[in-house]
């Protein structure tokens, strides 16, 4: 069971990040964006390809992110801007378009077979309570937990990171207090995608680099961002832990090919209980 | 003292305006001078808010032209219009609830890149209140505060011209007299005002003149006592 918890904190770690930035372009931009796993994806192999340069990891990281964060600007900027005034139905058929694209195009480039940052085999530490945890898995946990304080840091104490939280509690205020929205719009969708390659990188260490990772993962990412709430990033990094801790302690009593039709079960309980989250109200970053 | 003349701060020009293909003002022209306090009433559906939404760029006009401080303005985005001076408090949704006092204010002064500190202990000053309450998100807080954070909000900037749209909507009657004691001494640190008020008596006392706007279009026009003692007005608009 200690195990299980333990893997559950792993799952969760990478189910938070991704969550946290499909929760913060919801906030903004009122729609679910579809193509966020496949962001996801395109993040993994970026990585792939600049650890085949033999790049130091950090390096290789925070390009990846860098890497991602333009492509969702530029994925922004010829498809979902010209469709904003459609309303949110249309951007969210036209993300799923994008979705398709994204995942597409990675197998053009990368292929479509199974793909590893690292041969090595990694020895586990063993830890009290028989828990054991490779090198690698502490490196996520850890990564998951430094980048989602330097949001909340942003969130908190940047004039961008206020004037985003102020562009998703009223849009049309923050026009008229003179944020720059557009820039603010601009700027949700580089760290959602920087976050979102950074939880793609994290998977494919984790379990394998495959094109449908991003959006075989999709649906945990809702139920987590839904369980908290949509629109919250606190919430979603909440819900995130709890969807990575229900999969895997799933695995104590059923199969584990169960674990996508967990979250979907915790998914479908929170909107007959709790529509609007767990911790209730409408979509207030706070 | 010496009182330089008056100079005209804003100049709407017959403009016509409305949402989709329908048109809710009709030609209207009103004047607002750089000191002075203007309300608008009129019945519901009149247009009053339409007119301040058109002059703050939230609707282009399809007719008309509006001046602002010399220069024409018709047509521009509100966020070029609070870079020239301008600044509208909403009559609701006028706070970003989940941020705090203190960054409710600081997002109004978003444009400007230093002298923030320094703008925030002005609104302190206005509202002393606020300072021990900085850190309480706008959102728990009452109708009446809510509109004042509002109201600093939109002062961060020093604008030359503030436009409100009701800014007693809602309030107990007490805080009505309160907020509007505060757009008086707003107005008269400099700040002209242009507003929009149901309480027409108590906003007529207070303002250099005063514009009546019915279906569209002006219908009467005079400084606040000269309304307030017409007898036609004080039937139709200010309720007996």
């Amino acid at each position: 069971m200690e195990q299980l918890i333990v893997n559950g904190i792993i799952t969760g770690s990478i189910i938070v990040l991704g969550a946290t930035g499909l929760t913060l372009t919801y906030g903004i931009l009122r729609f679910a964006n579809f193509a966020h796993g496949d962001l996801m994806t395109l993040g993994a192999y970026a990585a792939l390809t600049l650890a085949g340069m033999n790049l130091p990891f950090g390096v290789v990281f925070v390009i990846a992110m860098a890497f991602t964060a333009a492509a969702g600007i530029l994925l922004d900027t010829v498809l979902y801007r010209p469709l904003r005034k459609r309303g949110s139905i249309v951007l969210l058929i036209s993300s799923i378009g994008a979705a398709l694209l994204l995942r597409n195009l990675v197998l053009i480039i990368w292929g479509p077979r199974m793909r590893y940052y690292s041969q090595d085999i990694q020895i586990a530490y063993m830890m009290p309570f028989g828990i054991r945890i490779k090198p690698d898995e502490l490196l996520i946990i850890g990564i998951a937990a430094a980048l989602i304080v330097l949001v909340h840091i942003f969130l908190k104490k940047t004039r961008m990171g206020k004037a985003m939280r102020a562009t998703a509690d009223n849009a049309e205020l923050a026009q008229i207090a003179g944020i720059d929205t557009d820039r603010v719009v601009m700027w949700t969708w580089g760290i959602g995608c920087a976050l979102a390659a950074a939880a793609g990188i994290l998977l494919g260490m984790e379990v394998q680099l495959r094109p449908q990772m991003g959006w075989d993962i999709l649906l945990p990412l809702f139920a987590a961002v839904i369980l908290g709430g949509i629109g919250r990033p606190y919430g979603a990094m909440a819900g995130g832990i709890i969807i990575g801790l229900s999969q895997e302690i799933s695995t104590a009593f059923i199969s584990t090919a169960y674990k996508p039709a967990v979250s979907f079960a915790v998914l479908i309980l929170v909107l007959l209980i709790r529509p609007s989250g767990i911790f209730g109200g409408e979509g207030r970053w706070s | 003292m010496l009182h330089k003349p008056a100079m005209c701060i804003l100049e709407v020009q017959n403009i016509v305006a409305g949402y989709g293909r329908v048109n809710i003002l009709h030609g209207v022209s009103i004047t607002v001078n750089d000191t002075e306090i203007v309300t608008v009433i009129g019945p519901n559906g009149a247009g009053k808010s339409t007119l301040i939404r058109s002059v703050f760029g939230l609707i282009t006009p399809r007719e008309g032209r509006i001046i602002f401080n010399g220069e024409d303005i018709t047509g521009s985005k509100p966020s070029a219009l609070v870079a020239k001076g301008l600044a509208y408090v909403p009559q609701d949704k006028n706070v970003f609830p989940s941020l705090s006092i203190q960054e409710n204010l600081e997002m109004g002064a978003f444009i400007l890149k230093k002298g923030r500190r320094s703008r925030m202990e002005v609104i302190y000053g206005l509202f002393p209140w606020m300072r021990d309450k900085r850190h309480v998100k706008a959102g728990d807080l009452s109708g009446g505060q809510q509109q004042m954070v509002a109201l600093g909000r939109a002062l961060m900037l020093q604008p030359r011209l503030l436009l409100l749209d009701e800014p007693s909507a809602g309030l107990a009657p007490n805080m009505v007299s309160g907020i509007l004691e505060k757009v008086k001494e707003i107005n008269s640190s400099g700040v002209a005002v242009l507003m929009i008020e149901q309480n027409a008596r108590k906003a007529l006392a207070i303002s250099g003149r005063g514009y009546v706007l019915a279906m569209g279009r002006n219908e009467f026009e005079g400084t606040g006592g000269e309304m307030l003692n017409n007898p036609e007005i004080g039937r139709l608009y200010l309720g007996g």
